[in-house]
């Protein structure tokens, strides 16, 4: 366990590499840098500065010297700063991350109890109405896009009931219920998707499960229907379950960057895309290797999860 | 059990439709209901004339000239329906007119977190707000949205010499810097004027507009309240050049350090920056020690005790927003069509009506020629022949329903016009002539037809955009039937900017937004665009006469030498066509019925002055703002 641990780390460590090599190189692929986007409303006087501002921002470097001095930064905890605005990255993103870790949290539990809760019913009452529904509900989130359902949220709720999100972000140690209000709504339509995929692997592993020989020795010693469901069904299929969860993170991150711009919540989402369209190659380099980094950790922790979960697996 | 499950399901799916098609039926029913119904309030017409006043306040123009003309009555059906409507010149203000202190004005607007304001470059919004709309300039831009013309703000007069060479400038007395860090309240001085010029003229390093304001050979202090400013070459357009949005006043103290200035600037306006949150909100305050005066109430300003700007990414999200009262102001929204559901919706909404190139912004999409490539548009029949294959009545019904003009680079004031140049009555070399066309491509030995590769922008999600892909897609057909085979080589990003010319991208011919360049001066603007040596000349045109009357008319004095300049300029231009005007949109911006004061106070640059300072701007409470917006109002200014 201990060397397939480390092994994993040790890949874990060399993908992220390869992210940062790919992000640095791709941004700087897309026509037109940061200098050209500062230039959008001022191009005239800004034709003429705007190379000695690249000089400036060390852009006319060589760019493996650019990468070495980008890199020598992250090894020392500094991201660098973003080439827009001239602040820390890290410390941007520190400002964002609460944003989404809450919008992201209240989706992922969301999705959590909706799927696993009308999972198991659907498979446990399987063929009946209560299934029908369930089924309906996660073909329904399946097929409708976040950024769709989000659009039909806002426009319905402020033609039918006169409501709109409140404007301008609050923190929930600052006004709780505005809090609420403003990430409820995107976090119930992030769950909405997200629930429906778990909803739909836990009924198929549930009915699966539930059709074993063990299963029926439960029913026959006369086992009460929690026990046979919660206690012996559900603790075998829940498996692939909590893989699809983990590797549902990435849905999260993708997800938030449109919801926090249609709900305009400051979170990473809202400064990613922000930062693709400004060009600010150093911000967007630190929020995708910092993505990477969540995403690869995620992955190697629900890997890990198996063997506590099912003491069947080893690792070699 | 099976039969009775399929019944349940069959039950099931039936009751599920039933319910999804209701709710469909439902919501279709609402949105065609109110489309049916046009509900545009109309707004009478004002008819104050302009007249410029000391403080900088002028009444809105009389409009019933403008409607009557003859030019008017060629522009779009639509245009002539709704423009009486909207258009700033209709705005009659409240009688009596009692303004209200107090209350916080709410509008959509997101920042960059950048609030460097002259530096090079820095084009980003968070600066232009700030200088914009709050902070003061030593000229401004009047209310009159129509003629654009310059007005004394912080000076209490100026004259310009015969020879337009010597500007002398009087400042106002008694005007103090606001009560707060880093300049205390102190009064400001006529060495704070000059230093804030000489900073503007001369810091190459900190003034972008050094560089474009080359002209300028000193500034003078006289006594204690004038100053003069000196060039070298007759520099008419100093004054508008002083009006730009980003020459608001800034304090020494702060400018020089360089966390304050990009940290939290401080300058002298109706507001002070109080709170910025990246990615939140900017909040201002009211300056406690402004001295202005409307000039026609003789009220103290400003009125509103702050204006917050909140970062609201969605227009559907601004909208509901707006719907719910949460904002005063929103984007602008198109189509018409679209607008007038929400009329419904929100009784007494006003809207402002926007024309395109009278902003000094966006002046419609247009099609350059690279003239230092080799190629079928190097010979002028070509280029003649490319424009007289275009449609432009087709391509503003379709793309812009209706509701546009010709977008030109030059304002159509400049040439004398009251209104800007119909798609529908084009000027003769805008005129749709296939034949002719056809035949000038013959002359020009290209009777076959050839094929040419147009760059431009990848159109996103914005109205503009839309227009965009329904201008590339139209065009390509109207092109087509004259022979002429159209490749767009599409660029990532969007098209409201001049990324595409800023790309060093090897075009042979480009299709973007035109932008007057150089601030809102059109000499200028047009040098830059069109001269030889014009900075933003990325067409490479080299035409010694057009250089001539170029270089005349950025040195002239007398106004109507300048319009006739202006005039052989527009007809040069025409005539060579280096650049294939196409068509742009009127644009249409909803406030809310309690949002007075529009003229003044729109939170958009009404045009690319940024004229609206909101220091005129108030809030009706007895006009249906929300029961959670009410506020007590000051009783005491």
């Amino acid at each position: 366990m201990r060397n397939y641990i480390v092994r994993r780390f040790i890949l874990a460590l060399f993908t992220i590499w390869l992210v940062s090599v790919f992000t640095f190189g791709a941004v700087r692929l897309v026509p037109g840098d940061v200098v050209d986007q500062m230039g959008i409303q001022s191009a005239v006087e800004f034709k003429i500065a705007k190379d000695e501002i690249r000089r400036r921002m060390g852009l006319t470097q060589p760019i493996y010297r650019q990468y070495a001095n980008w890199m020598g930064g992250v090894f020392h905890g500094d991201f660098g700063k973003s080439v827009w605005t001239q602040t820390s990255v890290l410390q941007r993103i520190k400002q964002r991350i609460p944003v989404s870790l809450e919008l992201g949290i209240l989706a992922m539990l969301f999705a959590v109890i909706m799927g696993l809760a009308v999972g198991i019913l659907s498979a446990v009452r399987q063929d009946t109405i209560l299934d029908y529904l369930g089924r309906s509900v996660a073909i329904g989130g399946l097929s409708m896009p976040d950024f769709w359902i989000g659009i039909m949220v806002v426009l319905y709720s402020s033609l039918w009931f006169s409501y709109a999100v409140p404007l301008g972000y609050k923190s929930f140690f600052e006004a709780p219920l505005t809090n609420l209000q403003q990430i409820g709504i995107p976090a119930g339509i992030l769950g909405l998707r997200l629930s429906a995929v778990t909803m739909r692997m836990t009924r198929s592993t549930m009915l699966e499960v539930l059709r074993q020989d063990y299963i029926r020795t439960a029913w026959a010693k006369g086992l009460a229907e929690r026990s046979v469901v919660v206690g012996h069904a559900l603790r075998n299929a829940i498996l692939p379950v909590v893989t699809i969860i983990g590797n549902q993170l990435p849905l999260v991150i993708g997800g938030t960057v449109i919801l926090e711009a249609l709900f305009g919540l400051p979170g990473m989402g809202q400064l990613t895309l922000q930062s693709v369209n400004q060009r600010d190659y150093t911000q967007l380099q630190g929020i995708v290797l910092l993505m990477a980094a969540v995403i690869v950790f995620f992955n190697l922790l629900v890997d890990i999860t198996y063997g506590i979960l099912d003491p069947r697996i080893r690792y070699t | 059990m099976k039969p009775s499950h399929s019944r349940l399901a069959r039950s099931f799916l039936l009751v599920v439709a039933v319910l999804v098609t209701g709710l469909v039926i439902l919501a279709c029913g609402k949105e065609q209901k109110a489309k049916a119904t046009p509900g545009a309030p109309t707004q009478a017409a004002a008819t104050t004339p302009s007249k410029a006043t000391p403080s900088g306040t002028s009444q809105p123009a009389a409009a019933s000239a403008r409607l009557a003309s003859a030019e008017f009555k060629e522009l779009p059906t639509k245009v002539q329906e709704i423009y009486p409507k909207f258009h700033p010149d209709t705005f009659k203000r409240p009688d009596p007119y009692e303004p209200v202190y107090g209350g916080v004005w709410i509008s959509p607007g997101g920042c960059n977190a950048n609030w460097e304001m002259i530096g090079a470059g820095l084009g980003n919004d968070c600066g232009q707000l700030v200088t914009a709309r709050f902070f003061n300039r030593l000229i401004n831009w009047g209310d009159d949205l129509i003629v654009e013309k310059v007005e004394p703000e912080v000076v209490e007069t100026w004259q310009m010499s015969p020879d337009g060479m010597k500007f002398t400038f009087k400042l106002r007395d008694g005007i103090t810097w606001p009560d707060a860090q880093p300049a205390n309240g102190r009064k400001f001085t006529v060495q704070d004027a000059k230093w804030w010029l000489d900073t503007l003229f001369f810091d190459k390093k900190n003034s972008a507009f050094a560089a474009e304001a080359t002209e300028v050979q000193s500034v003078d202090i006289v006594d204690d309240r004038t100053l003069t400013i000196t060039t070298n070459k007759p520099f008419v357009s100093l004054p508008n050049f002083l009006a730009q949005k980003r020459m608001g006043i800034q304090a020494r103290e702060c400018f020089e350090d360089d966390k304050c200035r990009k940290g939290k600037p401080y300058g002298f306006g109706a507001f002070q920056l109080k709170d910025y949150q990246e990615g939140v909100k900017a909040v201002f305050e009211r300056n406690q020690k402004y001295v202005f005066k409307e000039a026609q109430s003789g009220k103290p300003l400003p009125y509103l005790d702050g204006f917050q700007r909140i970062n609201i990414g969605d227009v559907e999200a601004q909208v509901a927003a707006f719907r719910t009262g949460q904002m005063d102001s929103t984007q602008q929204l198109v189509p018409w069509e679209r607008l007038q559901v929400i009329m419904k919706d929100v009784p007494g909404m006003r809207v402002f009506m926007d024309g395109p190139c009278m902003a000094l912004f966006n002046c419609g999409f247009t099609f350059s020629f690279n003239l230092a490539k080799d190629g079928p548009w190097k010979d002028v029949r070509v280029r003649q022949a490319l424009s007289l294959a275009i449609d432009r009545k087709k391509l503003c019904d379709v793309a812009m329903g209706g509701i546009c003009a010709i977008g030109m680079h030059i304002p159509y004031y400049e040439v004398g016009r009251p209104v800007y140049f119909s798609p529908y009555q084009p000027p003769t070399q805008l005129r749709y002539d296939p034949e002719q066309a056809k035949k000038l491509l013959k002359d020009a030995g290209f009777e076959s037809g050839f094929t040419i590769k147009v760059t431009t922008g990848q159109p996103a999600g914005s109205q503009s955009d839309l227009e965009m892909a329904n201008i590339q897609n139209l065009v390509k057909q109207m092109w087509e039937a004259i022979g002429v085979k159209t490749e767009y080589d599409i660029l990532p990003g969007g098209t409201n900017s001049n990324t595409v010319a800023a790309i060093k991208k090897e075009w042979p011919a480009l299709l973007n937004t035109r932008y007057l360049q150089g601030g809102a001066r059109s000499d200028i603007s047009m040098w830059n665009f069109l001269h030889s040596k014009g900075v933003a000349n990325y067409s490479s045109i080299n035409d010694p006469e057009l250089d001539k009357l170029l270089d005349d008319w950025k040195s002239a004095v007398d106004q109507r030498k300048r319009m006739d300049l202006a005039k052989q300029v527009l007809a040069r231009t025409l005539d060579q066509m280096w650049a294939i005007y196409t068509v742009d949109g009127f644009r249409l911006d909803p406030y809310e019925p309690w949002a007075i004061n529009l003229a003044g106070g729109s939170d958009r640059a009404s045009n690319s002055s940024g004229m609206s300072n909101f220091q005129k701007a108030w809030l009706d409470p007895k006009k249906g703002l929300p029961a959670a917006r009410q506020f007590t109002p000051r009783s005491k200014p």
